[in-house]
């Protein structure tokens, strides 16, 4: 049985870095017309509930998480000699070594005795790093540390996916004596490895001129640097998934579920979503939703959505929160909020960051 | 409202299907709209219209206007 609890340690603040740039679903460019031959722009919006979301030619996980941490780091008014550990979960990190997290260690200027380390995990990547990051402070060895979950430039080129929105974002968390316990509840089903998958890339499939060529895939044209999904699998594990491990959890530590102020889901798509909110009997205004404007921004969903939808609400509330995707992977947490500062959201200039290019 | 109606409601208000077309080749094989996105809907509506909660299975395997037929007789439901 995967569950966890800590209760020495507490989440200290929230902020997200996203690009400027907004791309239009309902007006797409160019290149991104090629994503509207099966749906009309005004049918996808209704369809998914990604209205727009924010784009950049340029930008980096890092570049997003940077913005974000320095932001978060002086409205917390932390020292950043202070910060002990960074964890990084992304599925497009800057390079493909070294990690992004000695990156960002440097170019945020933190402490060189820092624990640092990158995780790939998609979209039930905030969950998890959150349980790893806490663990490490839980010890009381670590005080203050840093989770940053972002995704930005896909590793391929090819027309841009209507469906997701770049961000970076950092979650500031802390050694506390006293708190209120964060308890979690995971699993996995890797028979649905290939349900999401960028097929070449890897050791498996080694990148080659075959990786760009063109194939079909459940009606569209992608290339294997692409990363493809079994549609139906995956909705139909989200939906059954993400409710049952929310029960679950409450099951075990002997909690009602139906208490807590809010319920934040990974923003797959708003049709899953609201299935997943209506399987668990759960009235609207508790279920926040930052798809529309945002779309989905894999493991980083959740901390967007509190960072953009309950900026001045998230205040001494008891959260209840679940990603779900790629591996298959869930992951459920619940935790009460104690004097969290959650920064504004921070728009990032598209530009390289042009010392840590190779 | 029947079943049958509720059923093939369902259909029409999705695909803009009409009677007619609602058969036993009314399938994902020989509906081009028919995607995952399509296929949710159907048990979104399956789900609200008959008050159930399909299985994870059940809704990999609602691929054709028969088989969601045979899917809700698994849950007491004849259209």
């Amino acid at each position: 049985m995967a569950f966890l609890e800590y209760k020495h340690v507490r989440i200290a603040g929230m902020a997200s870095g996203m690009p400027k740039h907004i791309s239009s679903n309902l007006h797409p460019g160019r290149k991104e017309q090629a994503f509207f031959t099966e749906y009309t722009p005004e049918d996808f919006v209704e369809t998914t509930g990604v209205e727009e979301r924010r784009t950049a030619r340029h930008l980096c996980t890092s570049d997003l998480c940077y913005a974000a941490a320095e932001q978060l780091i002086k409205d917390l008014k932390w020292n950043k000699s202070d910060i002990d550990a960074l964890l990084v979960v992304t599925q497009t990190p800057d390079y493909i070594l070294p990690a992004t997290a000695c990156i960002l260690q440097d170019r945020l200027g933190l402490n060189k005795e820092c624990y640092a380390t990158d995780m790939s995990i998609g979209c039930s990547g905030w969950v998890y790093g959150l349980s790893a990051i806490m663990g490490l402070v839980e010890t009381g060895h670590f005080k203050k540390a840093l989770l940053m979950v972002g995704d930005a430039r896909r590793r391929a080129a090819g027309p841009p996916s209507p469906l997701f929105g770049q961000s970076g974002t950092v979650t500031a968390i802390e050694f506390a004596r006293r708190t209120t316990p964060v308890q979690f509840h995971f699993g996995t089903d890797g028979s649905g490895f290939d349900a999401i998958i960028t097929p070449d890339g890897g050791s498996r499939n080694q990148f080659s001129a075959k990786s760009f060529r063109q194939e079909d895939v459940e009606g569209k044209m992608l290339n294997r640097l692409q990363t493809r999904m079994k549609g139906m699998d995956v909705f139909s594990f989200g939906i059954t998934t993400a409710p049952k491990s929310v029960k679950k959890l409450a099951e075990h530590f002997g909690f009602d579920y139906l208490d807590a102020d809010y319920f934040v889901f990974h923003q797959a798509n708003m049709k899953m979503n609201d299935l997943i909110a209506k399987k668990l009997k759960l009235p609207a205004e508790k279920v926040p939703s930052s798809m529309r404007h945002f779309g989905n921004t894999n493991g980083a969903s959740i901390p967007n959505t509190i960072v953009t939808q309950l900026t001045n609400e998230a205040q001494n509330k008891r959260f209840i929160c679940c990603g779900f995707g790629v591996g298959l992977s869930w992951g459920t947490v619940a935790f009460q909020t104690d004097n969290i500062v959650i920064s504004k959201l921070v728009e990032v200039k598209d530009k390289i960051a042009t010392d840590y290019v190779v | 409202m029947c079943n049958i109606d509720k059923y093939n409601n369902i259909y029409i208000q999705v695909f803009g299907a009409t009677i007619e077309q609602l058969n036993e080749h009314f399938s994902k094989q020989n509906v081009p709209d028919w995607d995952s996105v399509h296929q949710l809907n159907i048990v979104s509506l399956m789900e609200d219209e008959f008050n159930i909660m399909l299985d994870p299975e059940d809704i990999m395997a609602c691929t054709s206007y028969i088989a969601g037929k045979n899917i809700l007789s698994k849950y007491g439901i004849e259209c």
